[in-house]
């Protein structure tokens, strides 16, 4: 049987069904799976200098994780504070044998495994992104995409090539920890399935992350704006989506005047990997706490659906970059045609047609139609600076418009159906929104230069007679400027909870409207006096977030000045504010797990976290009916169990702050410096 | 207070690059005046583009020195940058940009004053013939559109000297015939050019005095005669001759063969196809005639016999062979 049309003598193209069902047939594997692509991207991706420095530095954080668990050991075996002798004779081991540090070992194993698989699964997940997101980005970039669409391979089979080249190099990375998991396995104790659970679970999520990146890279046109997008939506997708599931099925089934929620809602995590590795460290550290058990019985369960997922991913790749293929062959982007009544309000071409002739491409359109046709804007100096303003964060108001309608709509609901609970919700979400602040804070100024260089601009730039502090400067505060839409959502957010309770007196007057089974009962008695908040807490909360986002947006534009490439510097620049705000303060569980005695360390490494600053901020001054003047006297706990006076913490947030800000400066300084030896050094620039 | 001549356009000492090994600029020493329209040719890796971005401040030299309008690159890097204008090979452009907003960025830059940028920015634009495209995105245009407007980028602050990497690059021909006339129109405003391209004969042109760089050697620089002229002496031509044979002559090829044994003929060329044979005449007061009787002696009839100017191209082929060395 052949296809060819008896009609007009040629070849018809294949159906749809057929298409789709090609990657299906054994014809189809032979000889392209892995592929050239897979040869290619394997071969390009060890030639890389930086593949080199990544596998160090993932070897070097391993290590000290080690070298970090055995100071520990021999502090804790040394200590005369900590020794169990009876007289705590000083420098000796008093009397502890080899089984004496067996035991620690042991007492040790768990917390060395969990804080091994966490860092690996943290990493790991950020490199997948890092990995995945220039996989069609660059080909763009560099011009090749058509030449490569061009040849006889299929969309699955170069997604495909892409994703499996990547996948090895992290395979390379997760094996790198094997010999230290299992070496623990042997001396510690730890049962060979949790290393196996840890395991698969980071390969799962690692396999979602890079095609997640790819995905999105396929229509990104830098590689620096997929990364930041992926790592974005894979928090959304595995933490956000999961969480706010959890707490609706509270809501709804009224669970959470419950003292433990139902078992049936570890289901709702099991999408949720970083979900699932909470329950499996618990369970491995702390065995009767409550939902400990959750882990061992969701995570393969976790580990298919996360498959299943990479599956529809996969799909939608392969879809996308199927009709990136036709928008080439067709000769530029596919466009949608726009209203008819937007185009008659314009005076330039009517139809895209009639844009073509004139000379104004699609591409020329595609940002008239989403804000005003063939009107150019006036430039304001600083030039640079007004650029990057204009480089919105998010394109166009009706996201920022539908961002505060759905977070002010949620802070809503949770206020008339949780009743006393909303100090908790109002917290609960002012984390997330720091954890978005600073993930954007993050990426969003690591494009400032290491843009320019991709875009070839750098050059024209730094010959004109700008001063390089001068560029440096400007793409700063532009790109600190940009952050203003999250900043805005957490601030509404906040003081809708401010006015919590008369709000819930509002609503709870039009309770009687709504279904019986929907209707909340609680006590209206004087519900519609006093705030849920302190006036206060506004103005603490922006003392304790904004100074960690400045110095996260300057260390951004101080590793653009070093790298090449916009992912690697958001890369670098993430990678940097975990370490100082979630791996050092891991690090120290650890430490404390073992010694509990090191109030001083604590407090160093966790007070200027913005999470333990913003957090004990809002835990203070968001409560039932609070006196404004009363969080004077209120109490702000601290993690290592101290009690700072308002006045005291105030003096802790303009210390951190200033250090954060003195921080800050000398990122920026070292940027221009950069800058200026990039641009010959010579001139006095 | 400075002290600097403006009456010189580009000055260079001994400059000299390394990257690693390779050396990448060896002692490059030349002097363009202003009004010159300087054509920088060579292959490619030969040096050009380092040599611009050297002048322009965006590379340091590891020996020798510069300068730009009499400022020294090296100390007085600010005053340069104010009076070049720089325009690399290939142009990378912000793509949330329309053109004029490109336009008034870069003025912005130099510090044009605000009430004067429209202005500033539709001359350029009328200049390079971008006016239809000026609320056009940058991203959007053609390759030559993009082209003509990185010329118009360099215009924007009125240089004194401009550097120009591979312009013509990405133009269609009508595109390059104007891209040239507006260079010769900058040159005639006084305005100092270095312009590197591989399109020889357009070089050949707008060029008022060139250079031929090979493996970061400067091989030659001078006035396009003085080139030809070389060019002549080193391979012992005093001219070239073009002969168009008639049909049914004898082939050209056979009669190269035969010619090329004459010791008053350099070399000599011959196509079939065309019917055409290309004789180079070698030095000495040989006049004409001994090449037409040779010709006709072999049975070859003669319906064209022109002489024809030296090419650039083949001033360049010799000199960066090693001719001239």
């Amino acid at each position: 049987m052949t296809d060819a049309d008896p009609v007009a003598g040629v070849m018809s193209p294949p159906s749809r069904l057929r298409r789709l069902l090609s990657p299906l047939r054994p014809r189809a594997w032979k000889g392209r799976v892995p592929g050239p692509v897979f040869q290619k991207e394997v071969w390009s991706i060890n030639k890389r200098l930086s593949t080199s420095w990544i596998r160090l530095a993932y070897g070097l954080v391993l290590l000290t994780i080690v070298c970090f668990t055995f100071g520990i050991l021999a502090f804790d075996t040394y200590s005369p504070s900590l020794s169990d002798a009876p007289n705590g004779t000083s420098g000796e081991t008093s009397g502890r044998g080899a089984a004496a540090t067996l035991q620690q070992y042991q007492t040790l194993a768990p917390a060395v495994t969990v804080t091994i698989a966490w860092t690996q699964f943290i990493l790991l997940s950020l490199v997948a992104c890092a990995l995945g997101a220039p996989a069609i980005a660059d080909e763009r970039r560099a011009g090749t995409l058509g030449t490569l669409l061009s040849t006889p391979l299929t969309a699955w089979q170069i997604i495909l090539g892409k994703l499996t080249s990547r996948m090895l190099e992290l395979c390379i990375l997760m094996f790198l920890s094997a010999p230290l998991l299992l070496a623990i396995r042997t001396f510690g104790g730890v049962p060979a399935w949790y290393i196996g659970a840890f395991f698969s679970l980071t390969f799962a999520t690692s396999m979602v992350a890079c095609q997640l990146a790819i995905y999105l890279s396929i229509k990104s046109k830098r590689s620096g704006a997929a990364f930041l997008s992926s790592a974005t939506l894979l928090g959304t997708l595995l933490v956000g989506i999961p969480l706010m599931a959890f707490v609706a099925s509270l809501m709804l089934t009224g669970a959470m005047r419950a003292p433990a929620p139902p078992s049936w809602m570890q289901w709702i995590f099991m999408p949720s990997s970083p979900g699932v590795m909470l329950f499996l460290s618990t369970e491995l550290l702390a065995p009767d706490a409550p939902f400990s058990r959750w882990g061992s019985r969701t995570w393969i369960p976790s580990v298919f659906s996360l498959l299943a997922i990479w599956g529809m991913l996969f799909a939608l790749s392969t879809i996308r970059l199927r009709s990136a293929m036709a928008a080439e062959a067709g000769g530029g982007p596919v466009l949608k045609a726009p209203k008819a009544s937007k185009l008659a309000k314009q005076d330039g071409p009517t139809t895209l047609q009639d844009a073509a002739e004139s000379g104004t491409t699609g591409k020329a359109k595609r940002r008239s139609s989403g804000v005003r046709a063939g009107v150019s804007r006036l430039v304001s100096d600083p030039a640079i600076l007004w650029r990057e303003r204009e480089l919105r964060l998010f394109k166009g108001s009706t996201f920022i418009i539908r961002s505060l309608v759905l977070i002010v709509s949620v802070a809503m609901i949770a206020i008339y159906w949780l009743g006393q609970m909303h100090p908790m919700v109002c917290i609960v979400l002012s984390g997330l929104g720091i954890l978005a602040l600073l993930i954007n804070a993050g990426g969003v100024n690591a494009a400032s230069i290491a843009g320019e260089r991709e875009g070839r601009t750098l050059d024209v730039l730094l010959a004109t007679p700008i001063l390089s502090s001068d560029v440096i400067r400007q793409k700063f505060w532009g790109g600190l400027w940009r952050l203003w839409p999250i900043g805005l959502v957490l601030l509404a957010h906040l003081i809708v909870f401010q006015f919590a309770r008369p709000i819930s007196y509002v609503l709870s007057s039009i309770d009687h409207l709504l279904p019986n089974k929907w209707q909340v009962e609680f006590d209206r008695t004087g519900l519609w006096k006093g705030a849920t908040a302190s006036l206060l807490a506004v103005p603490l909360f922006i003392a304790a977030v904004l100074p960690p986002v400045i110095m996260l947006c300057a260390s951004g534009v101080f590793f653009s000045t070093i790298t090449k490439r916009t992912t690697r510097a958001s890369v670098f620049n993430v990678m940097f504010g975990l370490g100082l705000w979630v791996g050092l303060p891991m690090m120290l569980g650890m430490f404390v797990a073992v010694t509990a005695n090191s109030r001083t360390l604590t407090a160093f490494v966790t007070w200027p976290n913005p999470f333990v600053l913003g957090l004990t901020t809002l835990v203070t001054t968001v409560k039932e009916r609070p006196k404004t003047f009363d969080t004077f006297k209120d109490t702000f706990s601290l993690p290592n169990n101290s009690g700072l006076s308002f006045f005291e913490f105030c003096g802790l947030l303009i210390v951190v702050g200033g250090a954060y800000l003195g921080v800050a400066a000398i990122f920026l300084m070292l940027a221009s410096h950069r800058l200026r030896r990039d641009s010959a050094g010579h001139g006095g620039s | 207070m400075t002290t600097a001549s403006t009456h010189i356009g580009i000055q260079t000492r001994g400059l000299t690059k390394r990257y690693g090994a390779l050396t990448a600029l060896d002692n490059l020493t030349l002097e363009i005046g202003p009004g010159q329209v300087f054509g920088f040719i060579g292959p490619n890796g030969a040096g050009k583009t380092t040599s611009m971005k050297i002048l322009s401040c965006l590379l340091k030299p590891d020996a020798g020195t510069a300068s730009i309008c009499g400022f020294n690159i090296q100390t007085h890097g600010d005053e340069v940058r104010r009076r070049i204008g720089y325009m690399p090979d290939f142009l990378g452009v912000y793509d949330d940009l329309t053109v004029d907003e490109y336009l008034q960025f870069f003025a912005s830059i130099y510090s044009i004053p605000r009430k004067n940028r429209a202005g500033v920015v539709g001359q350029v634009l009328e200049l390079t013939d971008l006016t239809a495209k000026r609320d056009s995105l940058v991203d959007g245009l053609s390759r030559g559109m993009q082209q003509r407007l990185g010329v118009a980028r360099v215009l924007v602050h009125d240089p004194q000297v401009l550097f120009l990497d591979e312009p013509a690059s990405g133009l269609d021909p009508r595109a390059r015939i104007e891209m040239r006339s507006l260079l010769v129109e900058l040159g005639r405003m006084g305005k100092t050019l270095m312009v590197s391209s591989h399109i020889l004969s357009e070089l050949a042109e707008m060029s008022t005095s060139i250079g031929i760089i090979e493996r970061g050697k400067l091989l030659y620089a001078g006035s396009i005669e003085d080139a030809y002229a070389k060019t002549k002496a080193a391979a012992n031509i005093s001219e070239r001759i073009a002969i168009k044979l008639e049909e049914g002559s004898i082939p050209a090829s056979m009669l190269a063969a035969h010619l090329t044994s004459d010791a008053r003929i350099a070399s000599v060329q011959g196509d079939d196809t065309q019917r055409t044979l290309a004789v180079d005449i070698a030095q000495g007061d040989h006049g004409h005639h001994f090449l037409l009787e040779a010709i006709m002696q072999r049975g070859g009839r003669i319906a064209g016999f022109s002489p024809e100017p030296i090419r650039l191209e083949d001033a360049f082929l010799k000199l960066t062979t090693g001719a001239l060395q």
